[in-house]
């Protein structure tokens, strides 16, 4: 919820021309959120060695449950920035274009990652504690989070608050995507390959 | 701001006149209610239905709780005011100029400082009231005013997270620092005023969430919810999880808000070597909070799983010592959350009051930030009793360290009152107090990270004393102080001198009559979170719980004087203290606008040789500002 | 300078009449009541630290009252105060330097040296002859195991656990959490910590770890001599916390041979 409360208030006044000290002071006020949102990652990677050592349940497919989100987050990074350019030359259109293409993606990962849990008995009484299960269903509720960020900003696009002279909501979107992104793949890597 | 954007175009909007609506407090408890009801009978009767279908399940009363947190959230005001405007639609949200502003969402620094005080004050009576309670069950060595350990151990565990989570974090950063961090740096907002307005509350969400926490069930663990006894708990645990978690967020919001507001809306001429103290500390702060909270709100989403789905992370086949270290990896820098800021006033407080110039004020800085970095390394000596030998010195040995940079808050203290023209009043006072209270903290800290003196009083009242005094002796007492010294600010009137000492007094031989027996009693072998002890503690208990009364009603006079010198005392003068920070050189209490315009900074604000003013207000109207 | 020796008189002199203070506190026993060397060490380590920080201490104290009268501003209003300064590189350099060698001090000793010294008592080459008794601790009651005399849950008469120890002697806790009596899981077990007041030490039982703690006896004494004689779970294990306690007897050896005699005896009638 409050990454969702972050993005709104994070636009200073919704038709006014930002200036570029409150686009530095947005810009600023986003990452430190994103960064201060890093930490539970870095507690369940190091919580997972100390519960699971290095083991990963075999009922997780480390193809859906892994890979094809990865691949199909990432990919997303583009459009998103992509978007942002379009945005800065008053292209609305391809912005929204763009975002409709990262938010594909996105439903799509989200899809492909939760899928595999879903199919996955839990086990109350394994000793392993099911860690992994968490980290990643931590990536999912963040992939949700950036998904609901989108849809947002191409809300408001539809009813033209979003202009090349205020856009950083849809920075904004790219940011907190692109930290999901790059977040997920650190757990990818984490729990498959470490 | 709304308002403030509505004055400007000179009208009040349309909306205003021909809408009407519930008291949005009203209707933010209405659409809780809903949401909960909602989303509760979805989960419980639809989605997740159990044998035997109870109405109320672990997981519908989670999910329940989050709809109606949204709904209070969304009906107070955050959906006129922020929701329906980002999604493009006209702003309606029009804040009436009367009492009922501070019983809705706002954007006004000033509106949400204050109601974060008073949201903090209301924890802190409640939470109060529980050690109340808590002292006059222990009057006697047995039970009687409870029925069961279980409901004693509920009500410690009430009376430990409110005021940890709503007093201790939130009083002097969110309540006295969105008011006065923007008026100290000469802006007339923070930098984001509607996360600020939604961010607020949150905290009366999350008391109440806490507080009724015993409703689910009693939960026996205390404030620090350790596992694996919380996983045996009733569901009362999980409204453990749920208020903090709403608390913390409130508490991260706040501190990206602040952080923000320091470095991008500082006046011009206001360097960073001019930063005020008080900010310095709330920057301080606010980095803690933005590294350890989210630590504990993960801590506590995978307790709560535990809890609901459950699984075993914390049982014996997980790893119980992972709650532990992961819950004290927060809350000892949540110690320093609460400290830093009391020490950032002593150094804001004194040279006002002295009249003096500040003592060694890079050294102060210094200090807060050390304590800021070591706070995070020191973490285990919470766990002395239960970890390897080995690993005891070097914690030992940081928790040592971390008194020199605690120490240099005394330093500038002391050298600020030295040979000044030091003004008696309550707000001195009540510093001079706190800094006493936290010394007995500090010393008896030594004490206890001294491993071997902490392997006998760990888990008794010795350190149930010793967090007591650097809590309340230090932080309620610098909270006092706040109180009166910016009394005329806030409300424009001047407090009663003779009566403000009177408070100071009460409360201060009171607390220490009270927490000062605490030591004794631990060395003497009571341990913590017992309703029933061994007979030979009773005469002692007996006697601290009547001076605990005493420092109840002391609490409660003090309020009681300010709440009616708020409304009756003597109109103050705009600066009545001759201070030269920021927040002085506008009317008392200031207008809508803080500055108008924005003034200039031209010098320091510690500097007291002379009675000129720090800033250059142009009488001409600079053209910049 | 005036003001400098004024202070600095009453500075010495409250530090004297505090260390007197201090120092008949410590005479009178700043832990109360002693039975084991652990908790001399323990006592010793507190009484050092409070003697050498009692001078700290007053300095602080006495400049806070020192300020507050002598520098007190009499008039009405408020006005500058004549003498101004920003810095006394000698006083902060001063203040750096004590604290900074205070704390290096406490960490040396007593820290250090008196966590080597009650550690020690672990090492494997002094416990060749150590009584062991197995404690486990359930929800909501202790339960002590002689393994070496074959003894499972010391009993008084009326069935309270009870645990009985020699004088003199180094006595080996092996702490565990579980709850042997639990209908269908013995392992549902949470976290308690063995404290005996008057031996100055506890240590927490982790559900699912073994631990150990080592205390070396050294006075006859028993619950009813002092209270703080007595077993009591000092980390909070559920709504029957407070009544997890048991009395202890410290005893001569003969003593302690008759009563391991009984509880055998008592102990066969039973099976």
């Amino acid at each position: 919820m409050s990454e969702v409360t972050d993005q709104k208030a994070s636009a200073p006044s919704f038709k006014q021309a930002s200036t570029a000290k409150e686009l530095r002071q947005n810009r600023f006020g986003l990452i430190l959120f994103v960064t201060s949102q890093m930490v539970p990652y870095f507690m369940l990677i190091n919580d997972r060695f100390v519960l699971a050592d290095t083991y990963v349940s075999r009922r997780v497919d480390p193809l859906l449950g892994g890979f094809l989100p990865t691949l199909l987050l990432l990919l997303g990074v583009l459009p998103s920035w992509l978007a942002v350019r379009a945005i800065a030359r008053n292209a609305l259109l391809q912005m929204q274009r763009q975002l409709q293409l990262t938010g594909l993606l996105g439903v799509l990962a989200l899809i492909v990652m939760v899928w595999p849990m879903f199919s996955h008995r839990y086990d109350a009484i394994s000793p392993f504690g099911e860690i992994h299960l968490v980290s990643l269903g931590l990536g999912g509720f963040f992939t949700l989070a950036a998904l609901f960020v989108l849809g947002s900003v191409l809300l408001r696009a539809t009813k033209g608050v979003i202009g090349p002279q205020h856009y950083f909501s849809v920075e904004a979107s790219a940011w907190v995507w692109t930290f999901n992104a790059i977040a997920w793949l650190v757990l990818y890597i984490a729990v498959y390959f470490i | 701001m709304s308002s403030v954007v509505s004055d400007m175009h000179g009208a009040r909007s349309e909306h205003a006149r021909v809408k009407r609506m519930l008291p949005p407090v009203v209707r933010g408890l209405l659409w809780a209610l809903i949401g909960f009801l909602v989303m509760n009978t979805l989960v419980s009767e639809v989605f997740d239905r159990m044998p035997y279908h109870p109405f109320i399940t672990r997981a519908s009363v989670t999910l329940g709780w989050v709809a109606a947190v949204g709904g209070w959230i969304l009906g107070v005001g955050a959906w006129e005011g922020a929701v329906k405007p980002y999604l493009g639609y006209p702003e309606e949200w029009v804040v009436p100029q009367d009492w009922r502003k501070y019983f809705m969402y706002s954007t006004d620094h000033k509106v949400i400082g204050l109601q974060y005080i008073f949201s903090s004050l209301g924890g802190f009576l409640i939470a109060g009231f529980a050690a109340m309670l808590m002292r006059l069950e222990l009057m006697k060595g047995q039970m009687w005013i409870f029925n069961n350990p279980g409901a004693y151990l509920s009500t410690v565990g009430v009376h430990g997270t409110v005021m940890m989570f709503s007093v201790g974090t939130v009083a002097l950063v969110g309540g006295f620092g969105n008011y006065f961090i923007p008026l100290m740096i000469g802006a007339n907002s923070t930098s984001f005023p509607r996360m600020s307005g939604v961010s607020q509350w949150l905290v009366p969400a999350g008391i109440a969430t806490v507080v009724i926490s015993p409703v689910l069930g009693q939960w026996t663990t205390g404030w620090r919810g350790y596992e694996p006894l919380a996983g045996q708990d009733p569901a009362g645990i999980l409204f453990y999880y749920l208020g903090v978690f709403a608390l913390t967020t409130s508490s991260l919001l706040v501190a990206i808000n602040l952080t923000a507001t320091i470095l991008f809306k500082r006046a011009p001429g206001l360097t960073w070597n001019r930063i005020p103290m008080y900010a310095w500390g709330i920057l301080a702060v606010s980095l803690l909070n933005l590294i350890w909270l989210p630590e504990i709100q993960m801590t506590f989403v995978m307790a709560l799983l535990n809890a609901v789905i459950p699984l075993p992370y914390f049982a014996q086949i997980g790893s119980p010592l992972t709650y532990m270290e992961m819950f004290w990896l927060f809350g000892h820098p949540e110690v320093y959350i609460i400290v830093v800021p009391a020490f950032a006033l002593w150094q804001e407080i004194l040279p006002v009051m002295g009249q003096k110039s500040l003592f060694a004020r890079q050294w102060g800085i210094i200090g807060l930030v050390f304590v800021m970095i070591l706070s995070g390394l020191v973490w285990a000596h919470h766990m002395f009793t239960n970890m390897r030998n080995s690993q005891m010195l070097p914690f030992s040995f940081f928790t040592e360290m971390i008194s020199i940079p605690t120490g240099f808050a005394y330093l500038v203290s002391l050298g600020t009152m030295w040979r000044a023209n030091l003004k008696l009043n309550t707000p001195t006072l009540y510093t001079l107090m706190s800094m006493f209270n936290f010394l007995i903290g500090g010393v008896t800290g030594v004490l206890l990270a001294d491993p071997v003196v902490n392997l006998q009083v760990h888990d008794s009242f010795f350190v149930v004393a010793h967090f007591h005094y650097t809590v309340i002796g230090a932080m309620v007492f610098s909270w006092f102080a706040a109180f009166f010294y910016w009394f005329p600010k806030l409300s424009g009137r001047m407090y009663n001198e003779f009566w403000g000492k009177v408070g100071a007094i009460w409360v201060f031989i009171a607390f220490n009559m009270t927490f000062g027996q605490f030591f004794f009693l631990g060395l003497h072998g009571m341990n913590r979170w017992v309703p029933v002890y061994p007979s030979y503690l009773e005469p002692m208990n007996f006697e601290v719980s009547l001076f605990a009364f005493l420092l109840g009603l002391g609490f409660v006079f003090n309020f009681l004087h300010i709440a009616w010198m708020w409304n009756k005392g003597p109109v103050a003068k705009d600066n009545p203290w001759q201070a030269k920070t920021l927040e002085w050189q506008t009317a008392s209490p200031p207008g809508e606008q803080n500055f108008d315009p924005i003034p200039k900074v031209i010098s320091g604000f510690y500097d007291y040789r002379d009675q000129r003013l720090p800033i250059r207000n142009s009488p001409q109207k600079e053209p910049t500002s | 300078m005036g003001d400098i020796l004024a202070f600095t008189l009453v500075w010495i002199l409250v530090s004297a009449l505090g260390e007197i203070g201090i120092q008949s506190l410590i005479h009178h026993g700043v832990y109360y009541y002693t039975a084991t060397t652990q908790a001399l060490d323990g006592e010793a380590a507190f009484a050092f630290i409070i003697t050498v920080l009692t001078p700290v201490f007053a300095f602080i104290v006495v400049m806070i009252g020192y300020d507050m009268i002598r520098f007190r501003s009499r008039e009405p209003g408020m006005r500058p105060s004549p003498r101004q300064f920003y810095n006394n590189k000698v006083f902060v350099s001063i203040w750096i330097l004590v604290s900074i060698a205070l704390n290096l001090l406490f960490f040396v000793h007593p820290t250090a040296s008196a966590v080597e010294q009650m550690f020690n008592s672990e090492k494997e080459r002094y416990n060749r002859h150590d009584l062991i008794i197995n404690v486990t601790a359930r929800q909501w009651q202790w339960l002590f195991d002689y393994p070496q005399y074959n003894i499972t849950q010391a009993q008084d008469a009326n069935g309270n656990s009870i645990l009985y120890l020699p004088v003199d002697r180094t006595v080996r806790f092996v702490l565990r959490s579980y709850d042997p009596m639990h209908m269908y899981d013995p392992y549902a077990g949470v976290i308690h910590s063995f404290w005996i007041p008057a031996f100055g030490v506890k240590q927490d039982i982790i559900p699912g770890e073994t631990r150990y703690m080592y205390v070396h006896t050294n006075k006859v004494t028993s619950y009813n001599v002092d209270p703080m004689v007595r077993v009591q779970c000092a980390e909070v294990c559920g709504p029957g916390h407070p009544f997890m306690e048991a009395p202890v007897h410290v005893v001569s050896n003969v003593d302690f041979m008759n009563w391991i005699k009984q509880q055998q005896k008592l102990q066969a009638g039973q099976s």
